[in-house]
């Protein structure tokens, strides 16, 4: 646990902000995949902590990203914090994406904030020679976040929109149907968002070849292990895993997502 | 220097300050971020004989100032806690409580058998209150009859502190507490969680899998400092108090009603060295107060009516 200051406070995208915090220990700790847990406030209501992914790490200015969006109460206080504020923080947490070998090609799914942790993933790729598309859908252009980063990284993006305002109309799904003969069929996949688009898509990719990774979010209590709250099941017989412990990363055939 | 041990029957504490079953993991969850040596003692997730998955999600609901759990008492079962989680523990230079369940009593008087020869731990605390497995723990605490017959057949095959943790979610728990004296306890732990429930009301469905859960956290503290009061004052053995307890002043609440010890449970959650923070904050308190030894508070709850011209009658003004 450590305080961390917000040195820099932007929104991107309706609702959509995005925090720099000062943390030379996280910024060299975290790896992609990993995800912080946030006390919003200090009083009992909410009780528990926020997780929230890394968005992006900087270890040679000591600065790691988060980007999230207001959906209840613990993400309302989360962003009134002013740039000085300090937050505390509790990681990294969790394990990492595990990534392809040296050069071989990837593919990142993101249905709305499942967008966070792949900036950074998207850097360790470039780092490991790898090609990487980005499909990433929303509801509304309005939603999207700024993708200049990822450009500037030299990843290759596709975008869906339910409404049609930006790129394909339809969900991150439809975009993977349509750009299915197009995409490198050994790719490494990597899939986040809410537990039903990550359900969806993984079904989706289920028929096809090559390795995919899920990042799962559940409702977490402690976010280290302690509570055995945050349960998803296991493929087969074997019980639960422990998403904040266990993942949040799990290859696809390791859950039981449908 | 204040005097912080306190005695748990045969079990001498360097401080009052437990973990609260189910909170703590087996301990290594926690390692490097609590330093063990400042604890009381730790209490083990219940064990069982055979494997539990626990319960399917959602198992947890965030509550006003608390949570709803229903893990389900999920577990790798005895044989695996023994060559797994035990050697750790033991380790530990702190005090060190195995919790375990059963489905009967003849399944508790096994467990308690097969663990009764291993090395490496103090204490048993018997989970006689979990509300979340249909076919165990409300039972055993929920009748005295049921409470002491347990007790007694457990006690014949242990040497070790004994402690039995009770359920709040009956009628008259002084009575049960009393039972489980009776069948030669060394201590009781009030209150595992309180029976709740929350609804979706947008999908009109439980929050919970198994839509009635426990009730944790600072929501439930009253609940438990009046539970630990009605106790201490009729039976003779140490109670220790939970439930609810996030800052110093919590635990305080607990020792003056009449607990010898207090368990740190949810608060772990938010804060994983909550209960270090806790025994630091009372050891500052009883400084700060004059007393000498901790053991001085517990029980020192002043019932008179409050004298006019006190400080806190005149603060109230
Ligand atoms: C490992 C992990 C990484 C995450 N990374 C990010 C991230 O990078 N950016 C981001 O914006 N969010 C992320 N989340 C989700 C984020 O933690 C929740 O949105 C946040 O906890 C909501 O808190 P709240 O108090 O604002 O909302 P609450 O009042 O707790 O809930 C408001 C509404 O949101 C729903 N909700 C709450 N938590 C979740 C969840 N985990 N998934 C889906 N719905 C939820 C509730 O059911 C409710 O309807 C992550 C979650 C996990 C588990
Ligand atoms: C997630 C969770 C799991 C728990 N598991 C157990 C358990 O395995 N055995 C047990 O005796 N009590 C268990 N409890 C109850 C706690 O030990 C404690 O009695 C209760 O939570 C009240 O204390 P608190 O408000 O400080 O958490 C659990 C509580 C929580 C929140
Ligand atoms: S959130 Fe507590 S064990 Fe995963």
């Amino acid at each position: 646990m450590e305080l961390c200051q917000v040195i820099e406070r932007r929104k991107v995208a309706d609702s959509t902000f995005r925090y720099t915090l000062a943390s030379p220990f996280l910024a060299r700790a975290v790896r992609p995949g990993n995800f912080i847990n946030i006390r919003v406030s200090p009083s009992l209501m909410p009780l528990w902590r926020r997780p929230f992914s890394v968005h992006d790490a900087d270890p040679s200015r000591g600065q790691v990203d988060i980007l999230f969006q207001v959906v209840g109460e613990g993400t309302r206080i989360l962003s009134c914090a002013s740039v000085g504020a300090e937050l505390d923080v509790f990681g990294p947490l969790g394990n990492s994406f595990p990534l392809p070998p040296p050069g071989s090609p990837a593919v990142l799914v993101a249905g709305g904030l499942g967008i966070a942790p792949f900036l950074f993933l998207s850097r360790a790729l470039k780092a490991n020679g790898s090609p990487t598309h980005l499909l990433y859908g929303a509801r509304s252009r309005s939603r999207l976040v700024e993708l200049d980063g990822f450009q500037a990284l030299g990843v290759e993006i596709r975008l869906a929109t339910e409404d049609g305002s930006a790129g394909v109309r339809g969900t991150v799904v439809d975009l993977l149907q349509e750009t299915e003969t197009d995409l490198p069929p050994e790719a490494w996949h990597y899939v986040c968002g809410p537990l039903a688009a990550v359900s969806a898509i993984g079904r989706e990719l289920s028929r096809r070849q090559g390795k995919v990774w899920v990042s799962l979010e559940t409702t977490m209590a402690c976010g280290f292990g302690a509570c055995m709250g945050c349960a998803v099941k296991a493929r087969g017989d074997r019980g639960y895993h422990l998403v904040c412990k266990d993942g949040p990363v799990f290859e696809l055939s390791e859950v039981e997502l449908w | 220097m204040v005097d912080m041990r306190v005695q748990i029957g045969p079990l001498e504490l360097r401080n009052p300050v437990l973990t609260a079953s189910g909170t703590f993991g087996y301990a290594k969850e926690f390692e490097g971020l609590v330093d063990f040596s400042r604890l009381g003692g730790v209490v083990s997730k219940t064990v069982t004989l055979e494997p539990r998955a626990g319960n399917p999600p959602p198992r947890i609901v965030e509550t006003p100032a608390g949570m709803l759990n229903s893990i389900g008492l999920a577990n790798d079962g005895v044989d695996r806690f023994i060559a797994e989680k035990l050697p750790y523990l033991a380790s530990l230079s702190t005090r060190v409580i195995v919790n375990v369940a059963g489905k009967s009593e003849e399944e508790f008087v096994a467990i308690v058998e097969r663990l009764e020869r291993e090395s490496g731990f103090d204490a048993f605390e018997l989970n006689f209150s979990c509300p979340n497995v249909k076919e165990g723990g409300l039972a055993f605490s929920s009748d005295p009859k049921v409470t002491e017959r347990v007790t007694r057949a457990v006690r014949r095959v242990t040497s070790r502190c004994l402690i039995v943790k009770l359920t709040p979610n009956v009628t008259d728990i002084a009575s049960i507490a009393r039972a489980a004296e009776d069948g030669g306890a060394d201590a009781i732990s009030a209150i595992n969680t309180v029976v709740g429930m929350a609804v979706d009301v947008y999908t009109r469905r439980p929050r919970l899998a198994t839509v009635t859960g426990g009730l944790s956290g600072p929501a439930i503290r009253p609940i438990a400092v009046a539970r630990v009061w009605q106790i201490a004052q009729q039976v003779r053995i140490p109670v220790i108090g939970v439930g609810g307890i996030f800052q110093p002043e919590d635990a305080l609440e607990f020792l003056i009603a009449g607990a010898t010890a207090v368990q740190i449970g949810t608060a772990h959650f938010v804060q994983p060295d909550a209960a270090i923070r806790v025994a630091e904050g009372i050891e500052n308190y009883c400084e700060r107060y004059g007393f000498r030894s901790v053991r001085q508070i517990i029980g020192s709850l002043d019932t008179t009516s409050p004298d006019p011209s006190s400080a806190a009658a005149i603060s109230t003004e």
